[in-house]
């Protein structure tokens, strides 16, 4: 008997030893946090080579600064200028007490985009709200739609109402100005109602590996015109710096459109798929591990360009205008 | 008073005393339990992951003679997170099983004690999601894998205030010498709508263990209650580490078929 439960404890503890035989876990100190993170954007951040960073030289720099006595402020502000270099909007450090960001693709551009002038001034009261699009026929039977984040869902059948409904219409306006992103899947499903020329639209491929060249899995995105109800006139696309992201990625694929012509600021970029992370402390972070690019070659991370680049007076906006759609409703006329 | 007790209690199982080996026959097993896992995902954390979950299990037994045949599974689903910090925001809902499949044959048998020799295939899965992720928040864990076995059966004579008790313990150890693995991808589980990395891999790549313990008691109509300890242990070092590590109780009852 004595045997069978000396047995029996020796199993149990034996069997609860696995820790021991796991991979040690990083120590949590503010220079060991600092350099997980380092070391993790190293081996699969995606744009150290299209933004020319020198990673090394700036993991030296910030990294100098702290030693083991550093405060939880003083890493966060370390990490925070380590990313902040980065250039980019899908890498943030969320800290109980801060999120570390770079929102200078916007900040340092024209706003461009005000509601209540378009609310008060070209709407008015009578538009329609579907699955967070906002629409309504301007005048001389331009059809504008409004569309102000790719995380609002929508279904088919809303869209397939929407563009019955503009199906008279001589020239739409898609206005997606502030729309800072969302569901990819939401872009794909819009964009492809717009589509009229079977074509390629993106390219997209991932880090695969450690080294900096280690890149795979590419996948090229071809659109086909919609069985749905769907716009094929010429249609102005609206956008300014605060396009990120996932609307980055709707405006590369209307891109591939020759009936489409996007007027207005450059996009803000965001082409790679932000992917999460957390440090021994337990703070989290995001960052880009994929690319996006055009069948030309040319990667979207910074932005699309517009054929009409054009910037809103702001001298309109005393006068209640929206330049930019007066410049559309003059293309579409 | 003790008689009285351990009577009441014998009634109230319907304990009925036989001669007979426990292990033999055919049996269905339907189970509750807990789970403690561990794992270590460097998809999801550099910091170990541990908690506790609620686990159910099924499961056939044969013994005829010199052969045996188990087929055991489990599922269990709870949260867990880092020990090492206080936050409890940090955390992921693991959904995660076993499979296990083992034929053996006798190769020793003594008066009170057996052993058994055979094959086995130890599959260990685990379906992980971050509650503060999003396009990485999945990541699974799954090991199909097959190998060598071996088993101890054990039939004491316990005697407790003048009483048989008719106990029987069975100690099993799974040792997988390959295995397929479905694993995430380098920065997130699927690409293309595919798991990340399908792979087999050899011991050696990937490490496998699995022991059982099982303290079998009888019941009325040749049915019987079996308390279960079971441990899986698999690891591979492959684009991502993962680590995993399962430790389960359960209660079976064993409806003789």
């Amino acid at each position: 008997m004595r045997q069978l439960f000396t047995s029996l404890l020796l199993l149990f503890i034996l069997a609860s030893c696995e820790k021991s035989l796991m991979q040690e876990e990083p120590g949590n100190n503010p220079l060991s946090n600092y350099d997980e993170l380092w070391e993790r954007l190293d081996e699969r951040y995606a744009y150290f080579q299209i933004k020319n960073i020198n990673w090394d030289s700036l993991g030296t720099v910030y990294r100098a600064p702290l030693s083991l006595e550093s405060s939880d402020e003083e890493l966060f502000e370390a990490l925070d200028s380590l990313l902040f270099a980065l250039r980019d909007g899908h890498v943030n450090l969320s800290a109980p007490f801060n999120l570390s960001r770079n929102w200078e693709w916007y900040l340092n551009s024209p706003e461009n985009f005000n509601w209540e002038i378009i609310e008060r001034n070209y709407l008015k009261r009578d538009y329609k709200i579907a699955g967070g699009f906002r629409y309504k026929y301007l005048p001389d039977s331009i059809a504008y739609l409004y569309y102000g984040s790719f995380s609002s869902n929508f279904s088919s059948s809303q869209l397939d109402y929407i563009f019955n409904y503009f199906k008279d219409a001589k020239g739409l306006i898609i206005d997606v100005r502030d729309n800072g992103g969302g569901s990819l899947n939401n872009a794909f499903s819009l964009a492809k109602r717009f589509i009229k020329t079977p074509s390629p639209a993106l390219i997209t491929d991932e880090k695969t590996g450690p080294q900096p060249n280690d890149f795979g899995n590419s996948l090229l995105y071809s659109f086909s015109p919609s069985s749905n109800p769907n716009f094929t006139k010429k249609t102005i696309l609206l956008s300014n710096r605060s396009c990120y992201s996932a609307t980055n990625t709707f405006a590369a694929i209307l891109k591939s459109q020759d009936h489409i012509i996007q007027l207005g600021d450059t996009t803000g970029g965001g082409g790679g798929l932000p992917v999460d992370y957390e440090l021994p402390n337990g703070w989290t972070y995001r960052f880009s591990s994929t690319r996006t690019f055009l069948p030309s070659g040319e990667d979207i991370e910074m932005g699309i360009p517009p054929e009409i680049p054009l910037n809103l007076d702001t001298n309109d906006y005393v006068l209640g205008r929206d330049g930019l759609i007066e410049a559309a409703l003059l293309q579409l006329n | 008073m003790r008689k009285l007790l351990l009577g009441a209690l014998l009634l109230l199982i319907g304990f009925k005393p036989s001669a007979q080996n426990l292990f033999e026959g055919e049996y269905l097993l339907l189970g509750l339990g807990g789970q403690m896992e561990n794992f270590k995902d460097d998809l999801v954390s550099p910091l170990i992951y541990e908690g506790y979950s609620g686990a159910a299990g099924i499961g056939w037994h044969s013994q005829h003679g010199a052969w045996q045949n188990n087929l055991a599974g489990h599922i269990a689903i709870g949260l867990q997170g880092p020990p090492s910090l206080n936050d409890a925001s940090n955390q992921t809902t693991t959904i995660s099983g076993s499979i296990n499949y083992s034929l053996r044959y006798r190769i020793l048998k003594l008066e009170k004690q057996s052993l058994f020799l055979g094959l086995s295939s130890a599959n260990l899965i685990g379906f992980r999601q971050h509650n503060l992720y999003r396009n990485s928040a999945l990541s699974f864990s799954n090991f199909f894998s097959y190998g060598l076995s071996a088993a101890w059966q054990y039939r004491p004579k316990l005697r407790l205030w003048q009483t048989e008790i008719p106990l029987a313990w069975q100690s099993e150890v799974n040792f997988p010498l390959a295995s397929y693995l479905i694993m995430p991808g380098y920065i997130r589980q699927f690409f293309n709508d595919e798991s990340g990395l399908k792979t087999h891999a050899f011991i050696g790549d990937f490490w496998h263990l699995e022991m059982r313990h099982n303290l079998v008691y009888p019941l009325k109509n040749g049915n019987q209650i079996r308390l279960s300890y079971h441990w899986n242990y698999a690891e591979y070092n492959g684009l991502n580490y993962i680590s995993q590590a399962q430790h389960y109780l359960m209660l079976h009852l064993m409806f003789k078929l």
